[in-house]
């Protein structure tokens, strides 16, 4: 897909002036919100079983050559093929070149992140009839948009939308009815079912890639990937090599953690275990199977201060619990990867210049990094990630100087403390009159143009903590 | 090894700073150490059948305990008659515990998966249910096949009450001991279910609208 992240300041007030979107928004958050809460509550020691998962993902990091071979080894030897690619176009060309092969007519995908970050989908619509058969990947499909959140991708559609698009493009008939869901949804499942008999091709992501058997799961609920990578012929999986475990023992706490954070669920609907090709006395599976394996920018964050951001397992907790997500929605973010996890992921995969707003759209109030089933460091990564934009003399001139004056001044105490008394008096005469905090700063607009600025109300941090220690004395 | 293999495999190790392929020993070493901590899991009373039945009732599943596997046909009849489809046909597949049984006369069975596409129901055979989750386990193959258990509406999954197990790591010990995996495990949590619809759950978005278990409690058969 195109980035648009370079406009993350036009999209955000774009976005904040749809209603549509508001209405979406609001009544998807709650919700995640409370049912991982309940999840969580309900097990025994959740910090406990954060801290194995993290173990697991950093072990596993720090080894995957060794995992990566020994999950090839597995494949091969039960009739699967691996594929290597090392950037986008590699595994668009990989699985176009699959698709070619095997003759394929019609192609069904379900729902895979590393899909859309190497933008399969324009690639493969060029020479083939492609389907998502995850409901609301096919919404959005049908919308032509890419995905807002990354287990959610329809997050944003309301019901009328829905009902407009299935209205459309099934029975080619605009401004009917509100339908129920529940109408929507069989209808969806009548339309789909006949992509699925029909496909000669699957295209699947993966959730975790087991080293120990050459096998990749599946996380679900619909069931849509179980038909997929059930009846075509041939199936392809794309996933990332970060998708690692050594293990079916080390995949147990790994599923633990995922449910409960996407979904709330202890365990979805259904997780499946794929190991190699269709064998010669089952009567169903593919014939061919594929997995293509991507780095397209994971190395580089493996040798470098991000290598905790591939622990990741696209659960979408952070983006559920964070006010800017919540207020903006996915789109904002400009590319396949929405929220915190994204405001780390994007500048990786697509470089620091044109994503320059991204680490800076972000509070730090800490509770995606709170809430991560991996214990990702979030907000220090995100603020690490600053560092590196000044260090790379990116940002705005402005921002830039004053930071600079700031460091100046910071460093010469004898300079800093009367400064630092007289800016609180003055700031304090200001909050005196406006009631502890300012609408409108000089040279703070764009910081104050959206929130009030809290006042300090007191004396300096410093004169504080002289008369403490003179009390104390 | 290719060359676009080796390239990727020493972009991987330039990553990781080291020169060739790790000690596969220390490695393993490492990894025991990691995981020998017992791990977190859920803690349940009661027992491990009453668990698991809990759990799958909570996850929009039915159930009921049945003697014997001589009542498998009566209770897929009312599955079916449920269903609006009294006379099936009832999918099955080949595995030994649904041989010879006494079918209804207004049943028809079909076997294999020649018709699955439009039967309105079918019945498989679980290896091992876990307590923890309240989740059915099903290997793929000529007894049990894959599209059986998503294409009908309505699936019945028979469990053995001696296949009950307690956590998820004992069912993987059960199913690495059965040899190589088959091309497909299945882990199966209630039915078929979608929030894409403004986060309001729907049953039977593209798999099973209903998921109905027969716990066999007859320790004695097959």
């Amino acid at each position: 897909m195109e980035a648009r992240t370079h406009t993350f300041k036009a999209n955000a007030r774009a976005a904040l002036a749809d209603d549509n979107l508001r209405t979406a928004l609001a009544s998807a958050k709650g919700g995640f919100v409370a049912k991982r809460a309940g999840a969580v509550e309900a097990f025994p020691d959740f910090e406990a079983l954060r801290e194995r998962g993290a173990a697991i993902k950093d072990h596993t990091l720090a080894n995957l050559d060794h995992y990566l071979a020994r999950f090839t080894a597995n494949v091969s030897e039960r009739g699967g093929q691996v594929h290597y690619a090392g950037d986008d176009a590699a595994a668009r060309e990989i699985i176009l070149g699959i698709c070619r092969d095997a003759g394929a007519r019609r192609v069904i995908k379900s729902k895979t992140m590393a899909g859309e970050e190497i933008s399969l989908n324009e690639a493969l619509e060029r020479e083939h009839e492609l389907v998502e058969t995850d409901l609301g990947e096919y919404i959005i499909q049908l919308a032509k948009e890419p995905p807002s959140h990354i287990i959610a991708p329809a997050v944003h559609k309301t019901r009328a939308d829905i009902t407009r698009l299935f209205d459309e493009h099934h029975h080619h008939r605009i401004d009917g009815p509100l339908r129920p869901a529940p109408e929507l949804v069989a209808e969806a499942r009548q339309v789909l079912r006949e992509r699925f008999l029909e496909a000669d091709v699957d295209i699947s992501g993966a959730n975790f890639l087991i080293a120990d058997t050459g096998t990749v799961t599946l996380v679900t609920n619909e069931g849509n990937a179980d038909l997929g990578t059930t009846l075509p012929r041939v199936h392809i999986v794309i996933a990332g090599i970060e998708k690692l475990v050594p293990g079916t023992e080390e995949a147990s706490t790994m599923l633990r953690l995922l449910g409960r954070s996407a979904t709330g669920q202890d365990m979805s609907a259904y997780t499946t275990f794929l190991t190699g090709a269709r064998r010669p006395d089952d009567p169903d599976g593919p014939d061919e199977y594929h997995v293509v394996l991507l780095d397209n920018g994971r190395t580089g964050m493996l040798g470098n201060e991000f290598r905790s951001m591939l622990r990741c397992i696209r659960c979408g907790a952070c983006m559920n619990h964070c006010p800017v997500y919540g207020a903006v929605g996915g789109h904002t973010y400009g590319w396949v990867y929405p929220g915190p996890m994204g405001q780390v992921l994007t500048p990786m995969f697509r470089g620091l210049d044109g994503t320059v707003d991204l680490p800076n759209a972000c509070t730090l109030n800490g509770r995606c990094g709170s809430v991560c089933p991996v214990k990702i460091p979030l907000p220090d990564l995100i603020r690490h990630l600053r560092d590196w934009q000044f260090d790379a003399h990116l940002g705005h001139r402005t921002t830039r100087w004053a930071l600079h004056a700031w460091g100046w001044v910071a460093r010469r105490p004898r300079l800093y403390h009367p400064l630092a008394r007289i800016g609180t008096r003055v700031l304090r005469w200001i909050g005196g009159r406006r009631g502890g905090a300012a609408r409108r700063m000089p040279l703070a607009g764009g910081w104050t143009d959206a929130r009030d600025l809290p006042l300090p109300s007191g004396t300096t941090f410093q004169a504080a903590w002289r008369a403490k220690r003179k009390e104390d004395a | 090894m290719s060359d676009t293999a080796q390239r990727f495999f020493s972009t991987i190790r330039r990553a990781l700073g080291r020169e060739a392929a790790p000690d596969p020993e220390a490695i393993e070493a490492e990894r025991r150490a990691l995981m020998a901590a017992p791990a977190p899991r859920p803690k349940w009373s009661g027992d491990d059948v009453t668990r698991l039945l809990t759990r799958l009732e909570a996850a929009a599943a039915t159930s009921e305990r049945i003697a014997s596997r001589a009542d498998i046909p009566a209770a897929v009849a009312r599955v079916l008659l449920d269903a609006g489809a009294p006379g099936g046909p009832v999918q099955i597949g080949a595995d030994p515990l649904l041989a010879g049984l006494e079918w209804t006369q207004e049943v028809t069975v079909a076997k294999g998966i020649d018709g699955v596409r439009t039967a309105p129901a079918s019945v498989t055979v679980a290896v091992a249910g876990i307590a923890e989750t309240g989740t059915l386990v099903l290997r793929s193959g000529p007894d049990n096949p894959t599209s059986l258990n998503f294409l009908p509406e309505h699936h019945v999954v028979v469990l053995r009450a001696g296949d009950v197990v307690d956590y998820m790591e004992t069912a993987w010990a059960r199913l690495h001991a059965d040899g190589d995996l088959p091309r497909t495990v299945n882990f199966i949590t209630g039915p078929s279910r979608t929030g894409d619809v403004e986060q309001t759950i729907e049953l039977g978005a593209h798999g099973p609208r209903r998921l109905h278990v027969l716990l066999l409690e007859d320790h004695d058969q097959l």
